[in-house]
């Protein structure tokens, strides 16, 4: 627990670190290079995965409970 | 339902949920008015090949592993809507229609058969509303300063987000509230959320004789950061706990033992989950891009995994894009999982397969067009993915999705 405290708290001095104007974010405005799938597929993804791997979270939702199959 | 039904219907519903919004357009709306922004549907479906120690379908004994084979017929819909220039509400309907080994019938008067009946058919259906409300903390100034580490104008977005999630013997209940706060002239983002689920079911045993009802509490925590990096590269890092505790299982659950009889599984009653992860997208040259995505998980009952997926996008036409992807996931399994328990006294034992050591794959293509020529912002996606593991368990997924922005 401690590491994962200190590693954060380490990404979180990161924050701003680099600052990119703007008006040069064309390209991370693109639908193929969103962080994250769309809400839709995300729920798709994790009915598959949640349902048949022990493993779940992370992605700021709760890590089981919600569903019977889980 | 064919393909050009499904499309027709969204295309019919885009333009019933169109025409109000745009007719608001012009004179411009009120400042407080309650407009539609987009409509999403996304359909998907499931079918899963395989054994598991959780089903007894087609079994020659009470040792062997049952057909875990079933169908998932799963529609979505989602609306967002804006109140006013803060405030978006986000409205989600997720359907799911099951064929499993899990129970029918229930609640009608009558014993039910709960771990044969494999090709029973079992819906779910969860209603999810979130709203968001973004806040600047100070005014946009085009010519601000920006020698503060905040930069000149950070942006404050709070959200709440309450889910009900019904079946035929389960009900359950969600709650959350995020924050997240934009620095450094949007360049970075620091998030964080809490949320509660309740669960309570009822409580068959192996036989499918019912017994009053179970309950389960799954409390989480998140904390994120997002980070530009380049104007070709975005990261991310995230990192979430949760702690469960109740009934961890479906109650009708059962463990073939050396004796040659089953025995109902026995799970803890609590369960600490942590999960820590790790993201970028990095955009190419050829107008395609590269996204990674690593989570490592952890948990009390022994459970260490990995996951390690990758999406490789490519751009073949302005309105065209083709997206390949492929996830390599490893799990150990729990510590008391066993395939046929000695019966020395063990408290704790499971056979369900989820929950043993394994390896997966998922493979992946999926297209994805814009079509501004029916609607701003419309889109029509389509994909196919097939996940194996190494016990066996295949699971096909055809997957289709449109929506539309107005």
């Amino acid at each position: 627990m401690k590491r994962i405290v200190f590693g954060l708290l380490a990404l979180t001095s990161l924050a701003g670190c680099v600052t990119v104007p703007q008006n040069r974010r064309g390209k991370l405005a693109d639908p193929m290079m969103s962080l994250t799938d769309d809400q839709l597929e995300t729920y798709r993804k994790q009915k598959l995965y949640n349902t048949r791997e022990a493993a779940a979270g992370g992605d700021g939702t709760a890590a089981g409970g919600g569903c019977g199959c889980q | 339902m064919g393909v050009r039904s499904f499309l027709a219907a969204c295309l019919a519903t885009s333009l019933l949920v169109a025409s109000p919004a745009r007719a608001q357009e012009t004179p411009p709306p009120p400042k407080h008015s309650f407009v539609i922004e987009r409509i999403d549907t996304a359909l998907t479906a499931f079918q899963q090949h395989g054994v598991g120690y959780q089903s007894k379908a087609n079994t020659r004994s009470l040792l062997d592993p049952g057909n875990a084979a079933l169908t998932v017929f799963q529609p979505q819909i989602l609306v967002t809507a804006r109140q006013n220039e803060r405030i978006v509400h986000r409205f989600w309907v997720p359907i799911d229609f099951v064929t499993s080994a899990s129970a029918n019938a229930i609640d009608r008067g009558r014993k039910v058969d709960v771990i044969s009946n494999s090709s029973r058919q079992n819906e779910a259906m969860a209603f999810d509303w979130q709203v968001a409300y973004e806040a600047r903390t100070t005014k946009r100034d085009a010519e601000g300063d920006r020698s503060g580490w905040l930069g000149q104008s950070p942006k404050w977005t709070t959200s709440i987000r309450n889910n009900v999630h019904i079946e035929e013997n389960f009900r359950s209940w969600a709650a959350g509230i995020g924050a997240s706060l934009n620095l450094a002239d949007d360049n970075a983002t620091l998030s964080g959320s809490v949320n509660n689920v309740l669960d309570w079911f009822s409580n068959y045993d192996g036989l499918g004789v019912k017994s009053g009802r179970r309950t389960r509490s799954t409390s989480n925590v998140n904390v994120g950061l997002t980070q530009i990096l380049t104007p070709w590269t975005v990261v991310h890092a995230n990192y979430g706990v949760s702690a469960q505790y109740g009934e961890m299982g479906n109650t009708w659950n059962s463990v073939p033992f050396v004796s040659g009889e089953r025995f109902a599984e026995q799970l803890p009653r609590s369960r600490w989950r942590h999960a820590l992860v790790g993201r970028f997208a990095q955009y190419l040259p050829s107008d395609g891009a590269l996204k990674g995505f690593y989570r490592y998980y952890t948990d009390a009952w022994g459970v260490r995994a990995h996951a390690l997926e990758g999406q490789l996008s490519q751009r073949i036409h302005p309105l065209l894009y083709l997206r390949a992807s492929y996830r390599w996931y490893t799990q150990t399994g729990v510590d008391f999982f066993t395939t046929l328990s000695p019966g020395r006294g063990e408290t704790r034992f499971t056979a369900d397969s989820d929950l043993g050591p394994f390896d997966s794959h998922t493979a992946g293509l999926k297209v994805a067009a814009e079509l501004p020529f029916l609607f701003a912002g419309a889109h029509l996606d389509a994909g196919y993915e097939r996940y194996w593991r190494t016990d066996g368990l295949t699971v096909n997924v055809a997957l289709w999705q449109a929506g539309a922005r107005f």
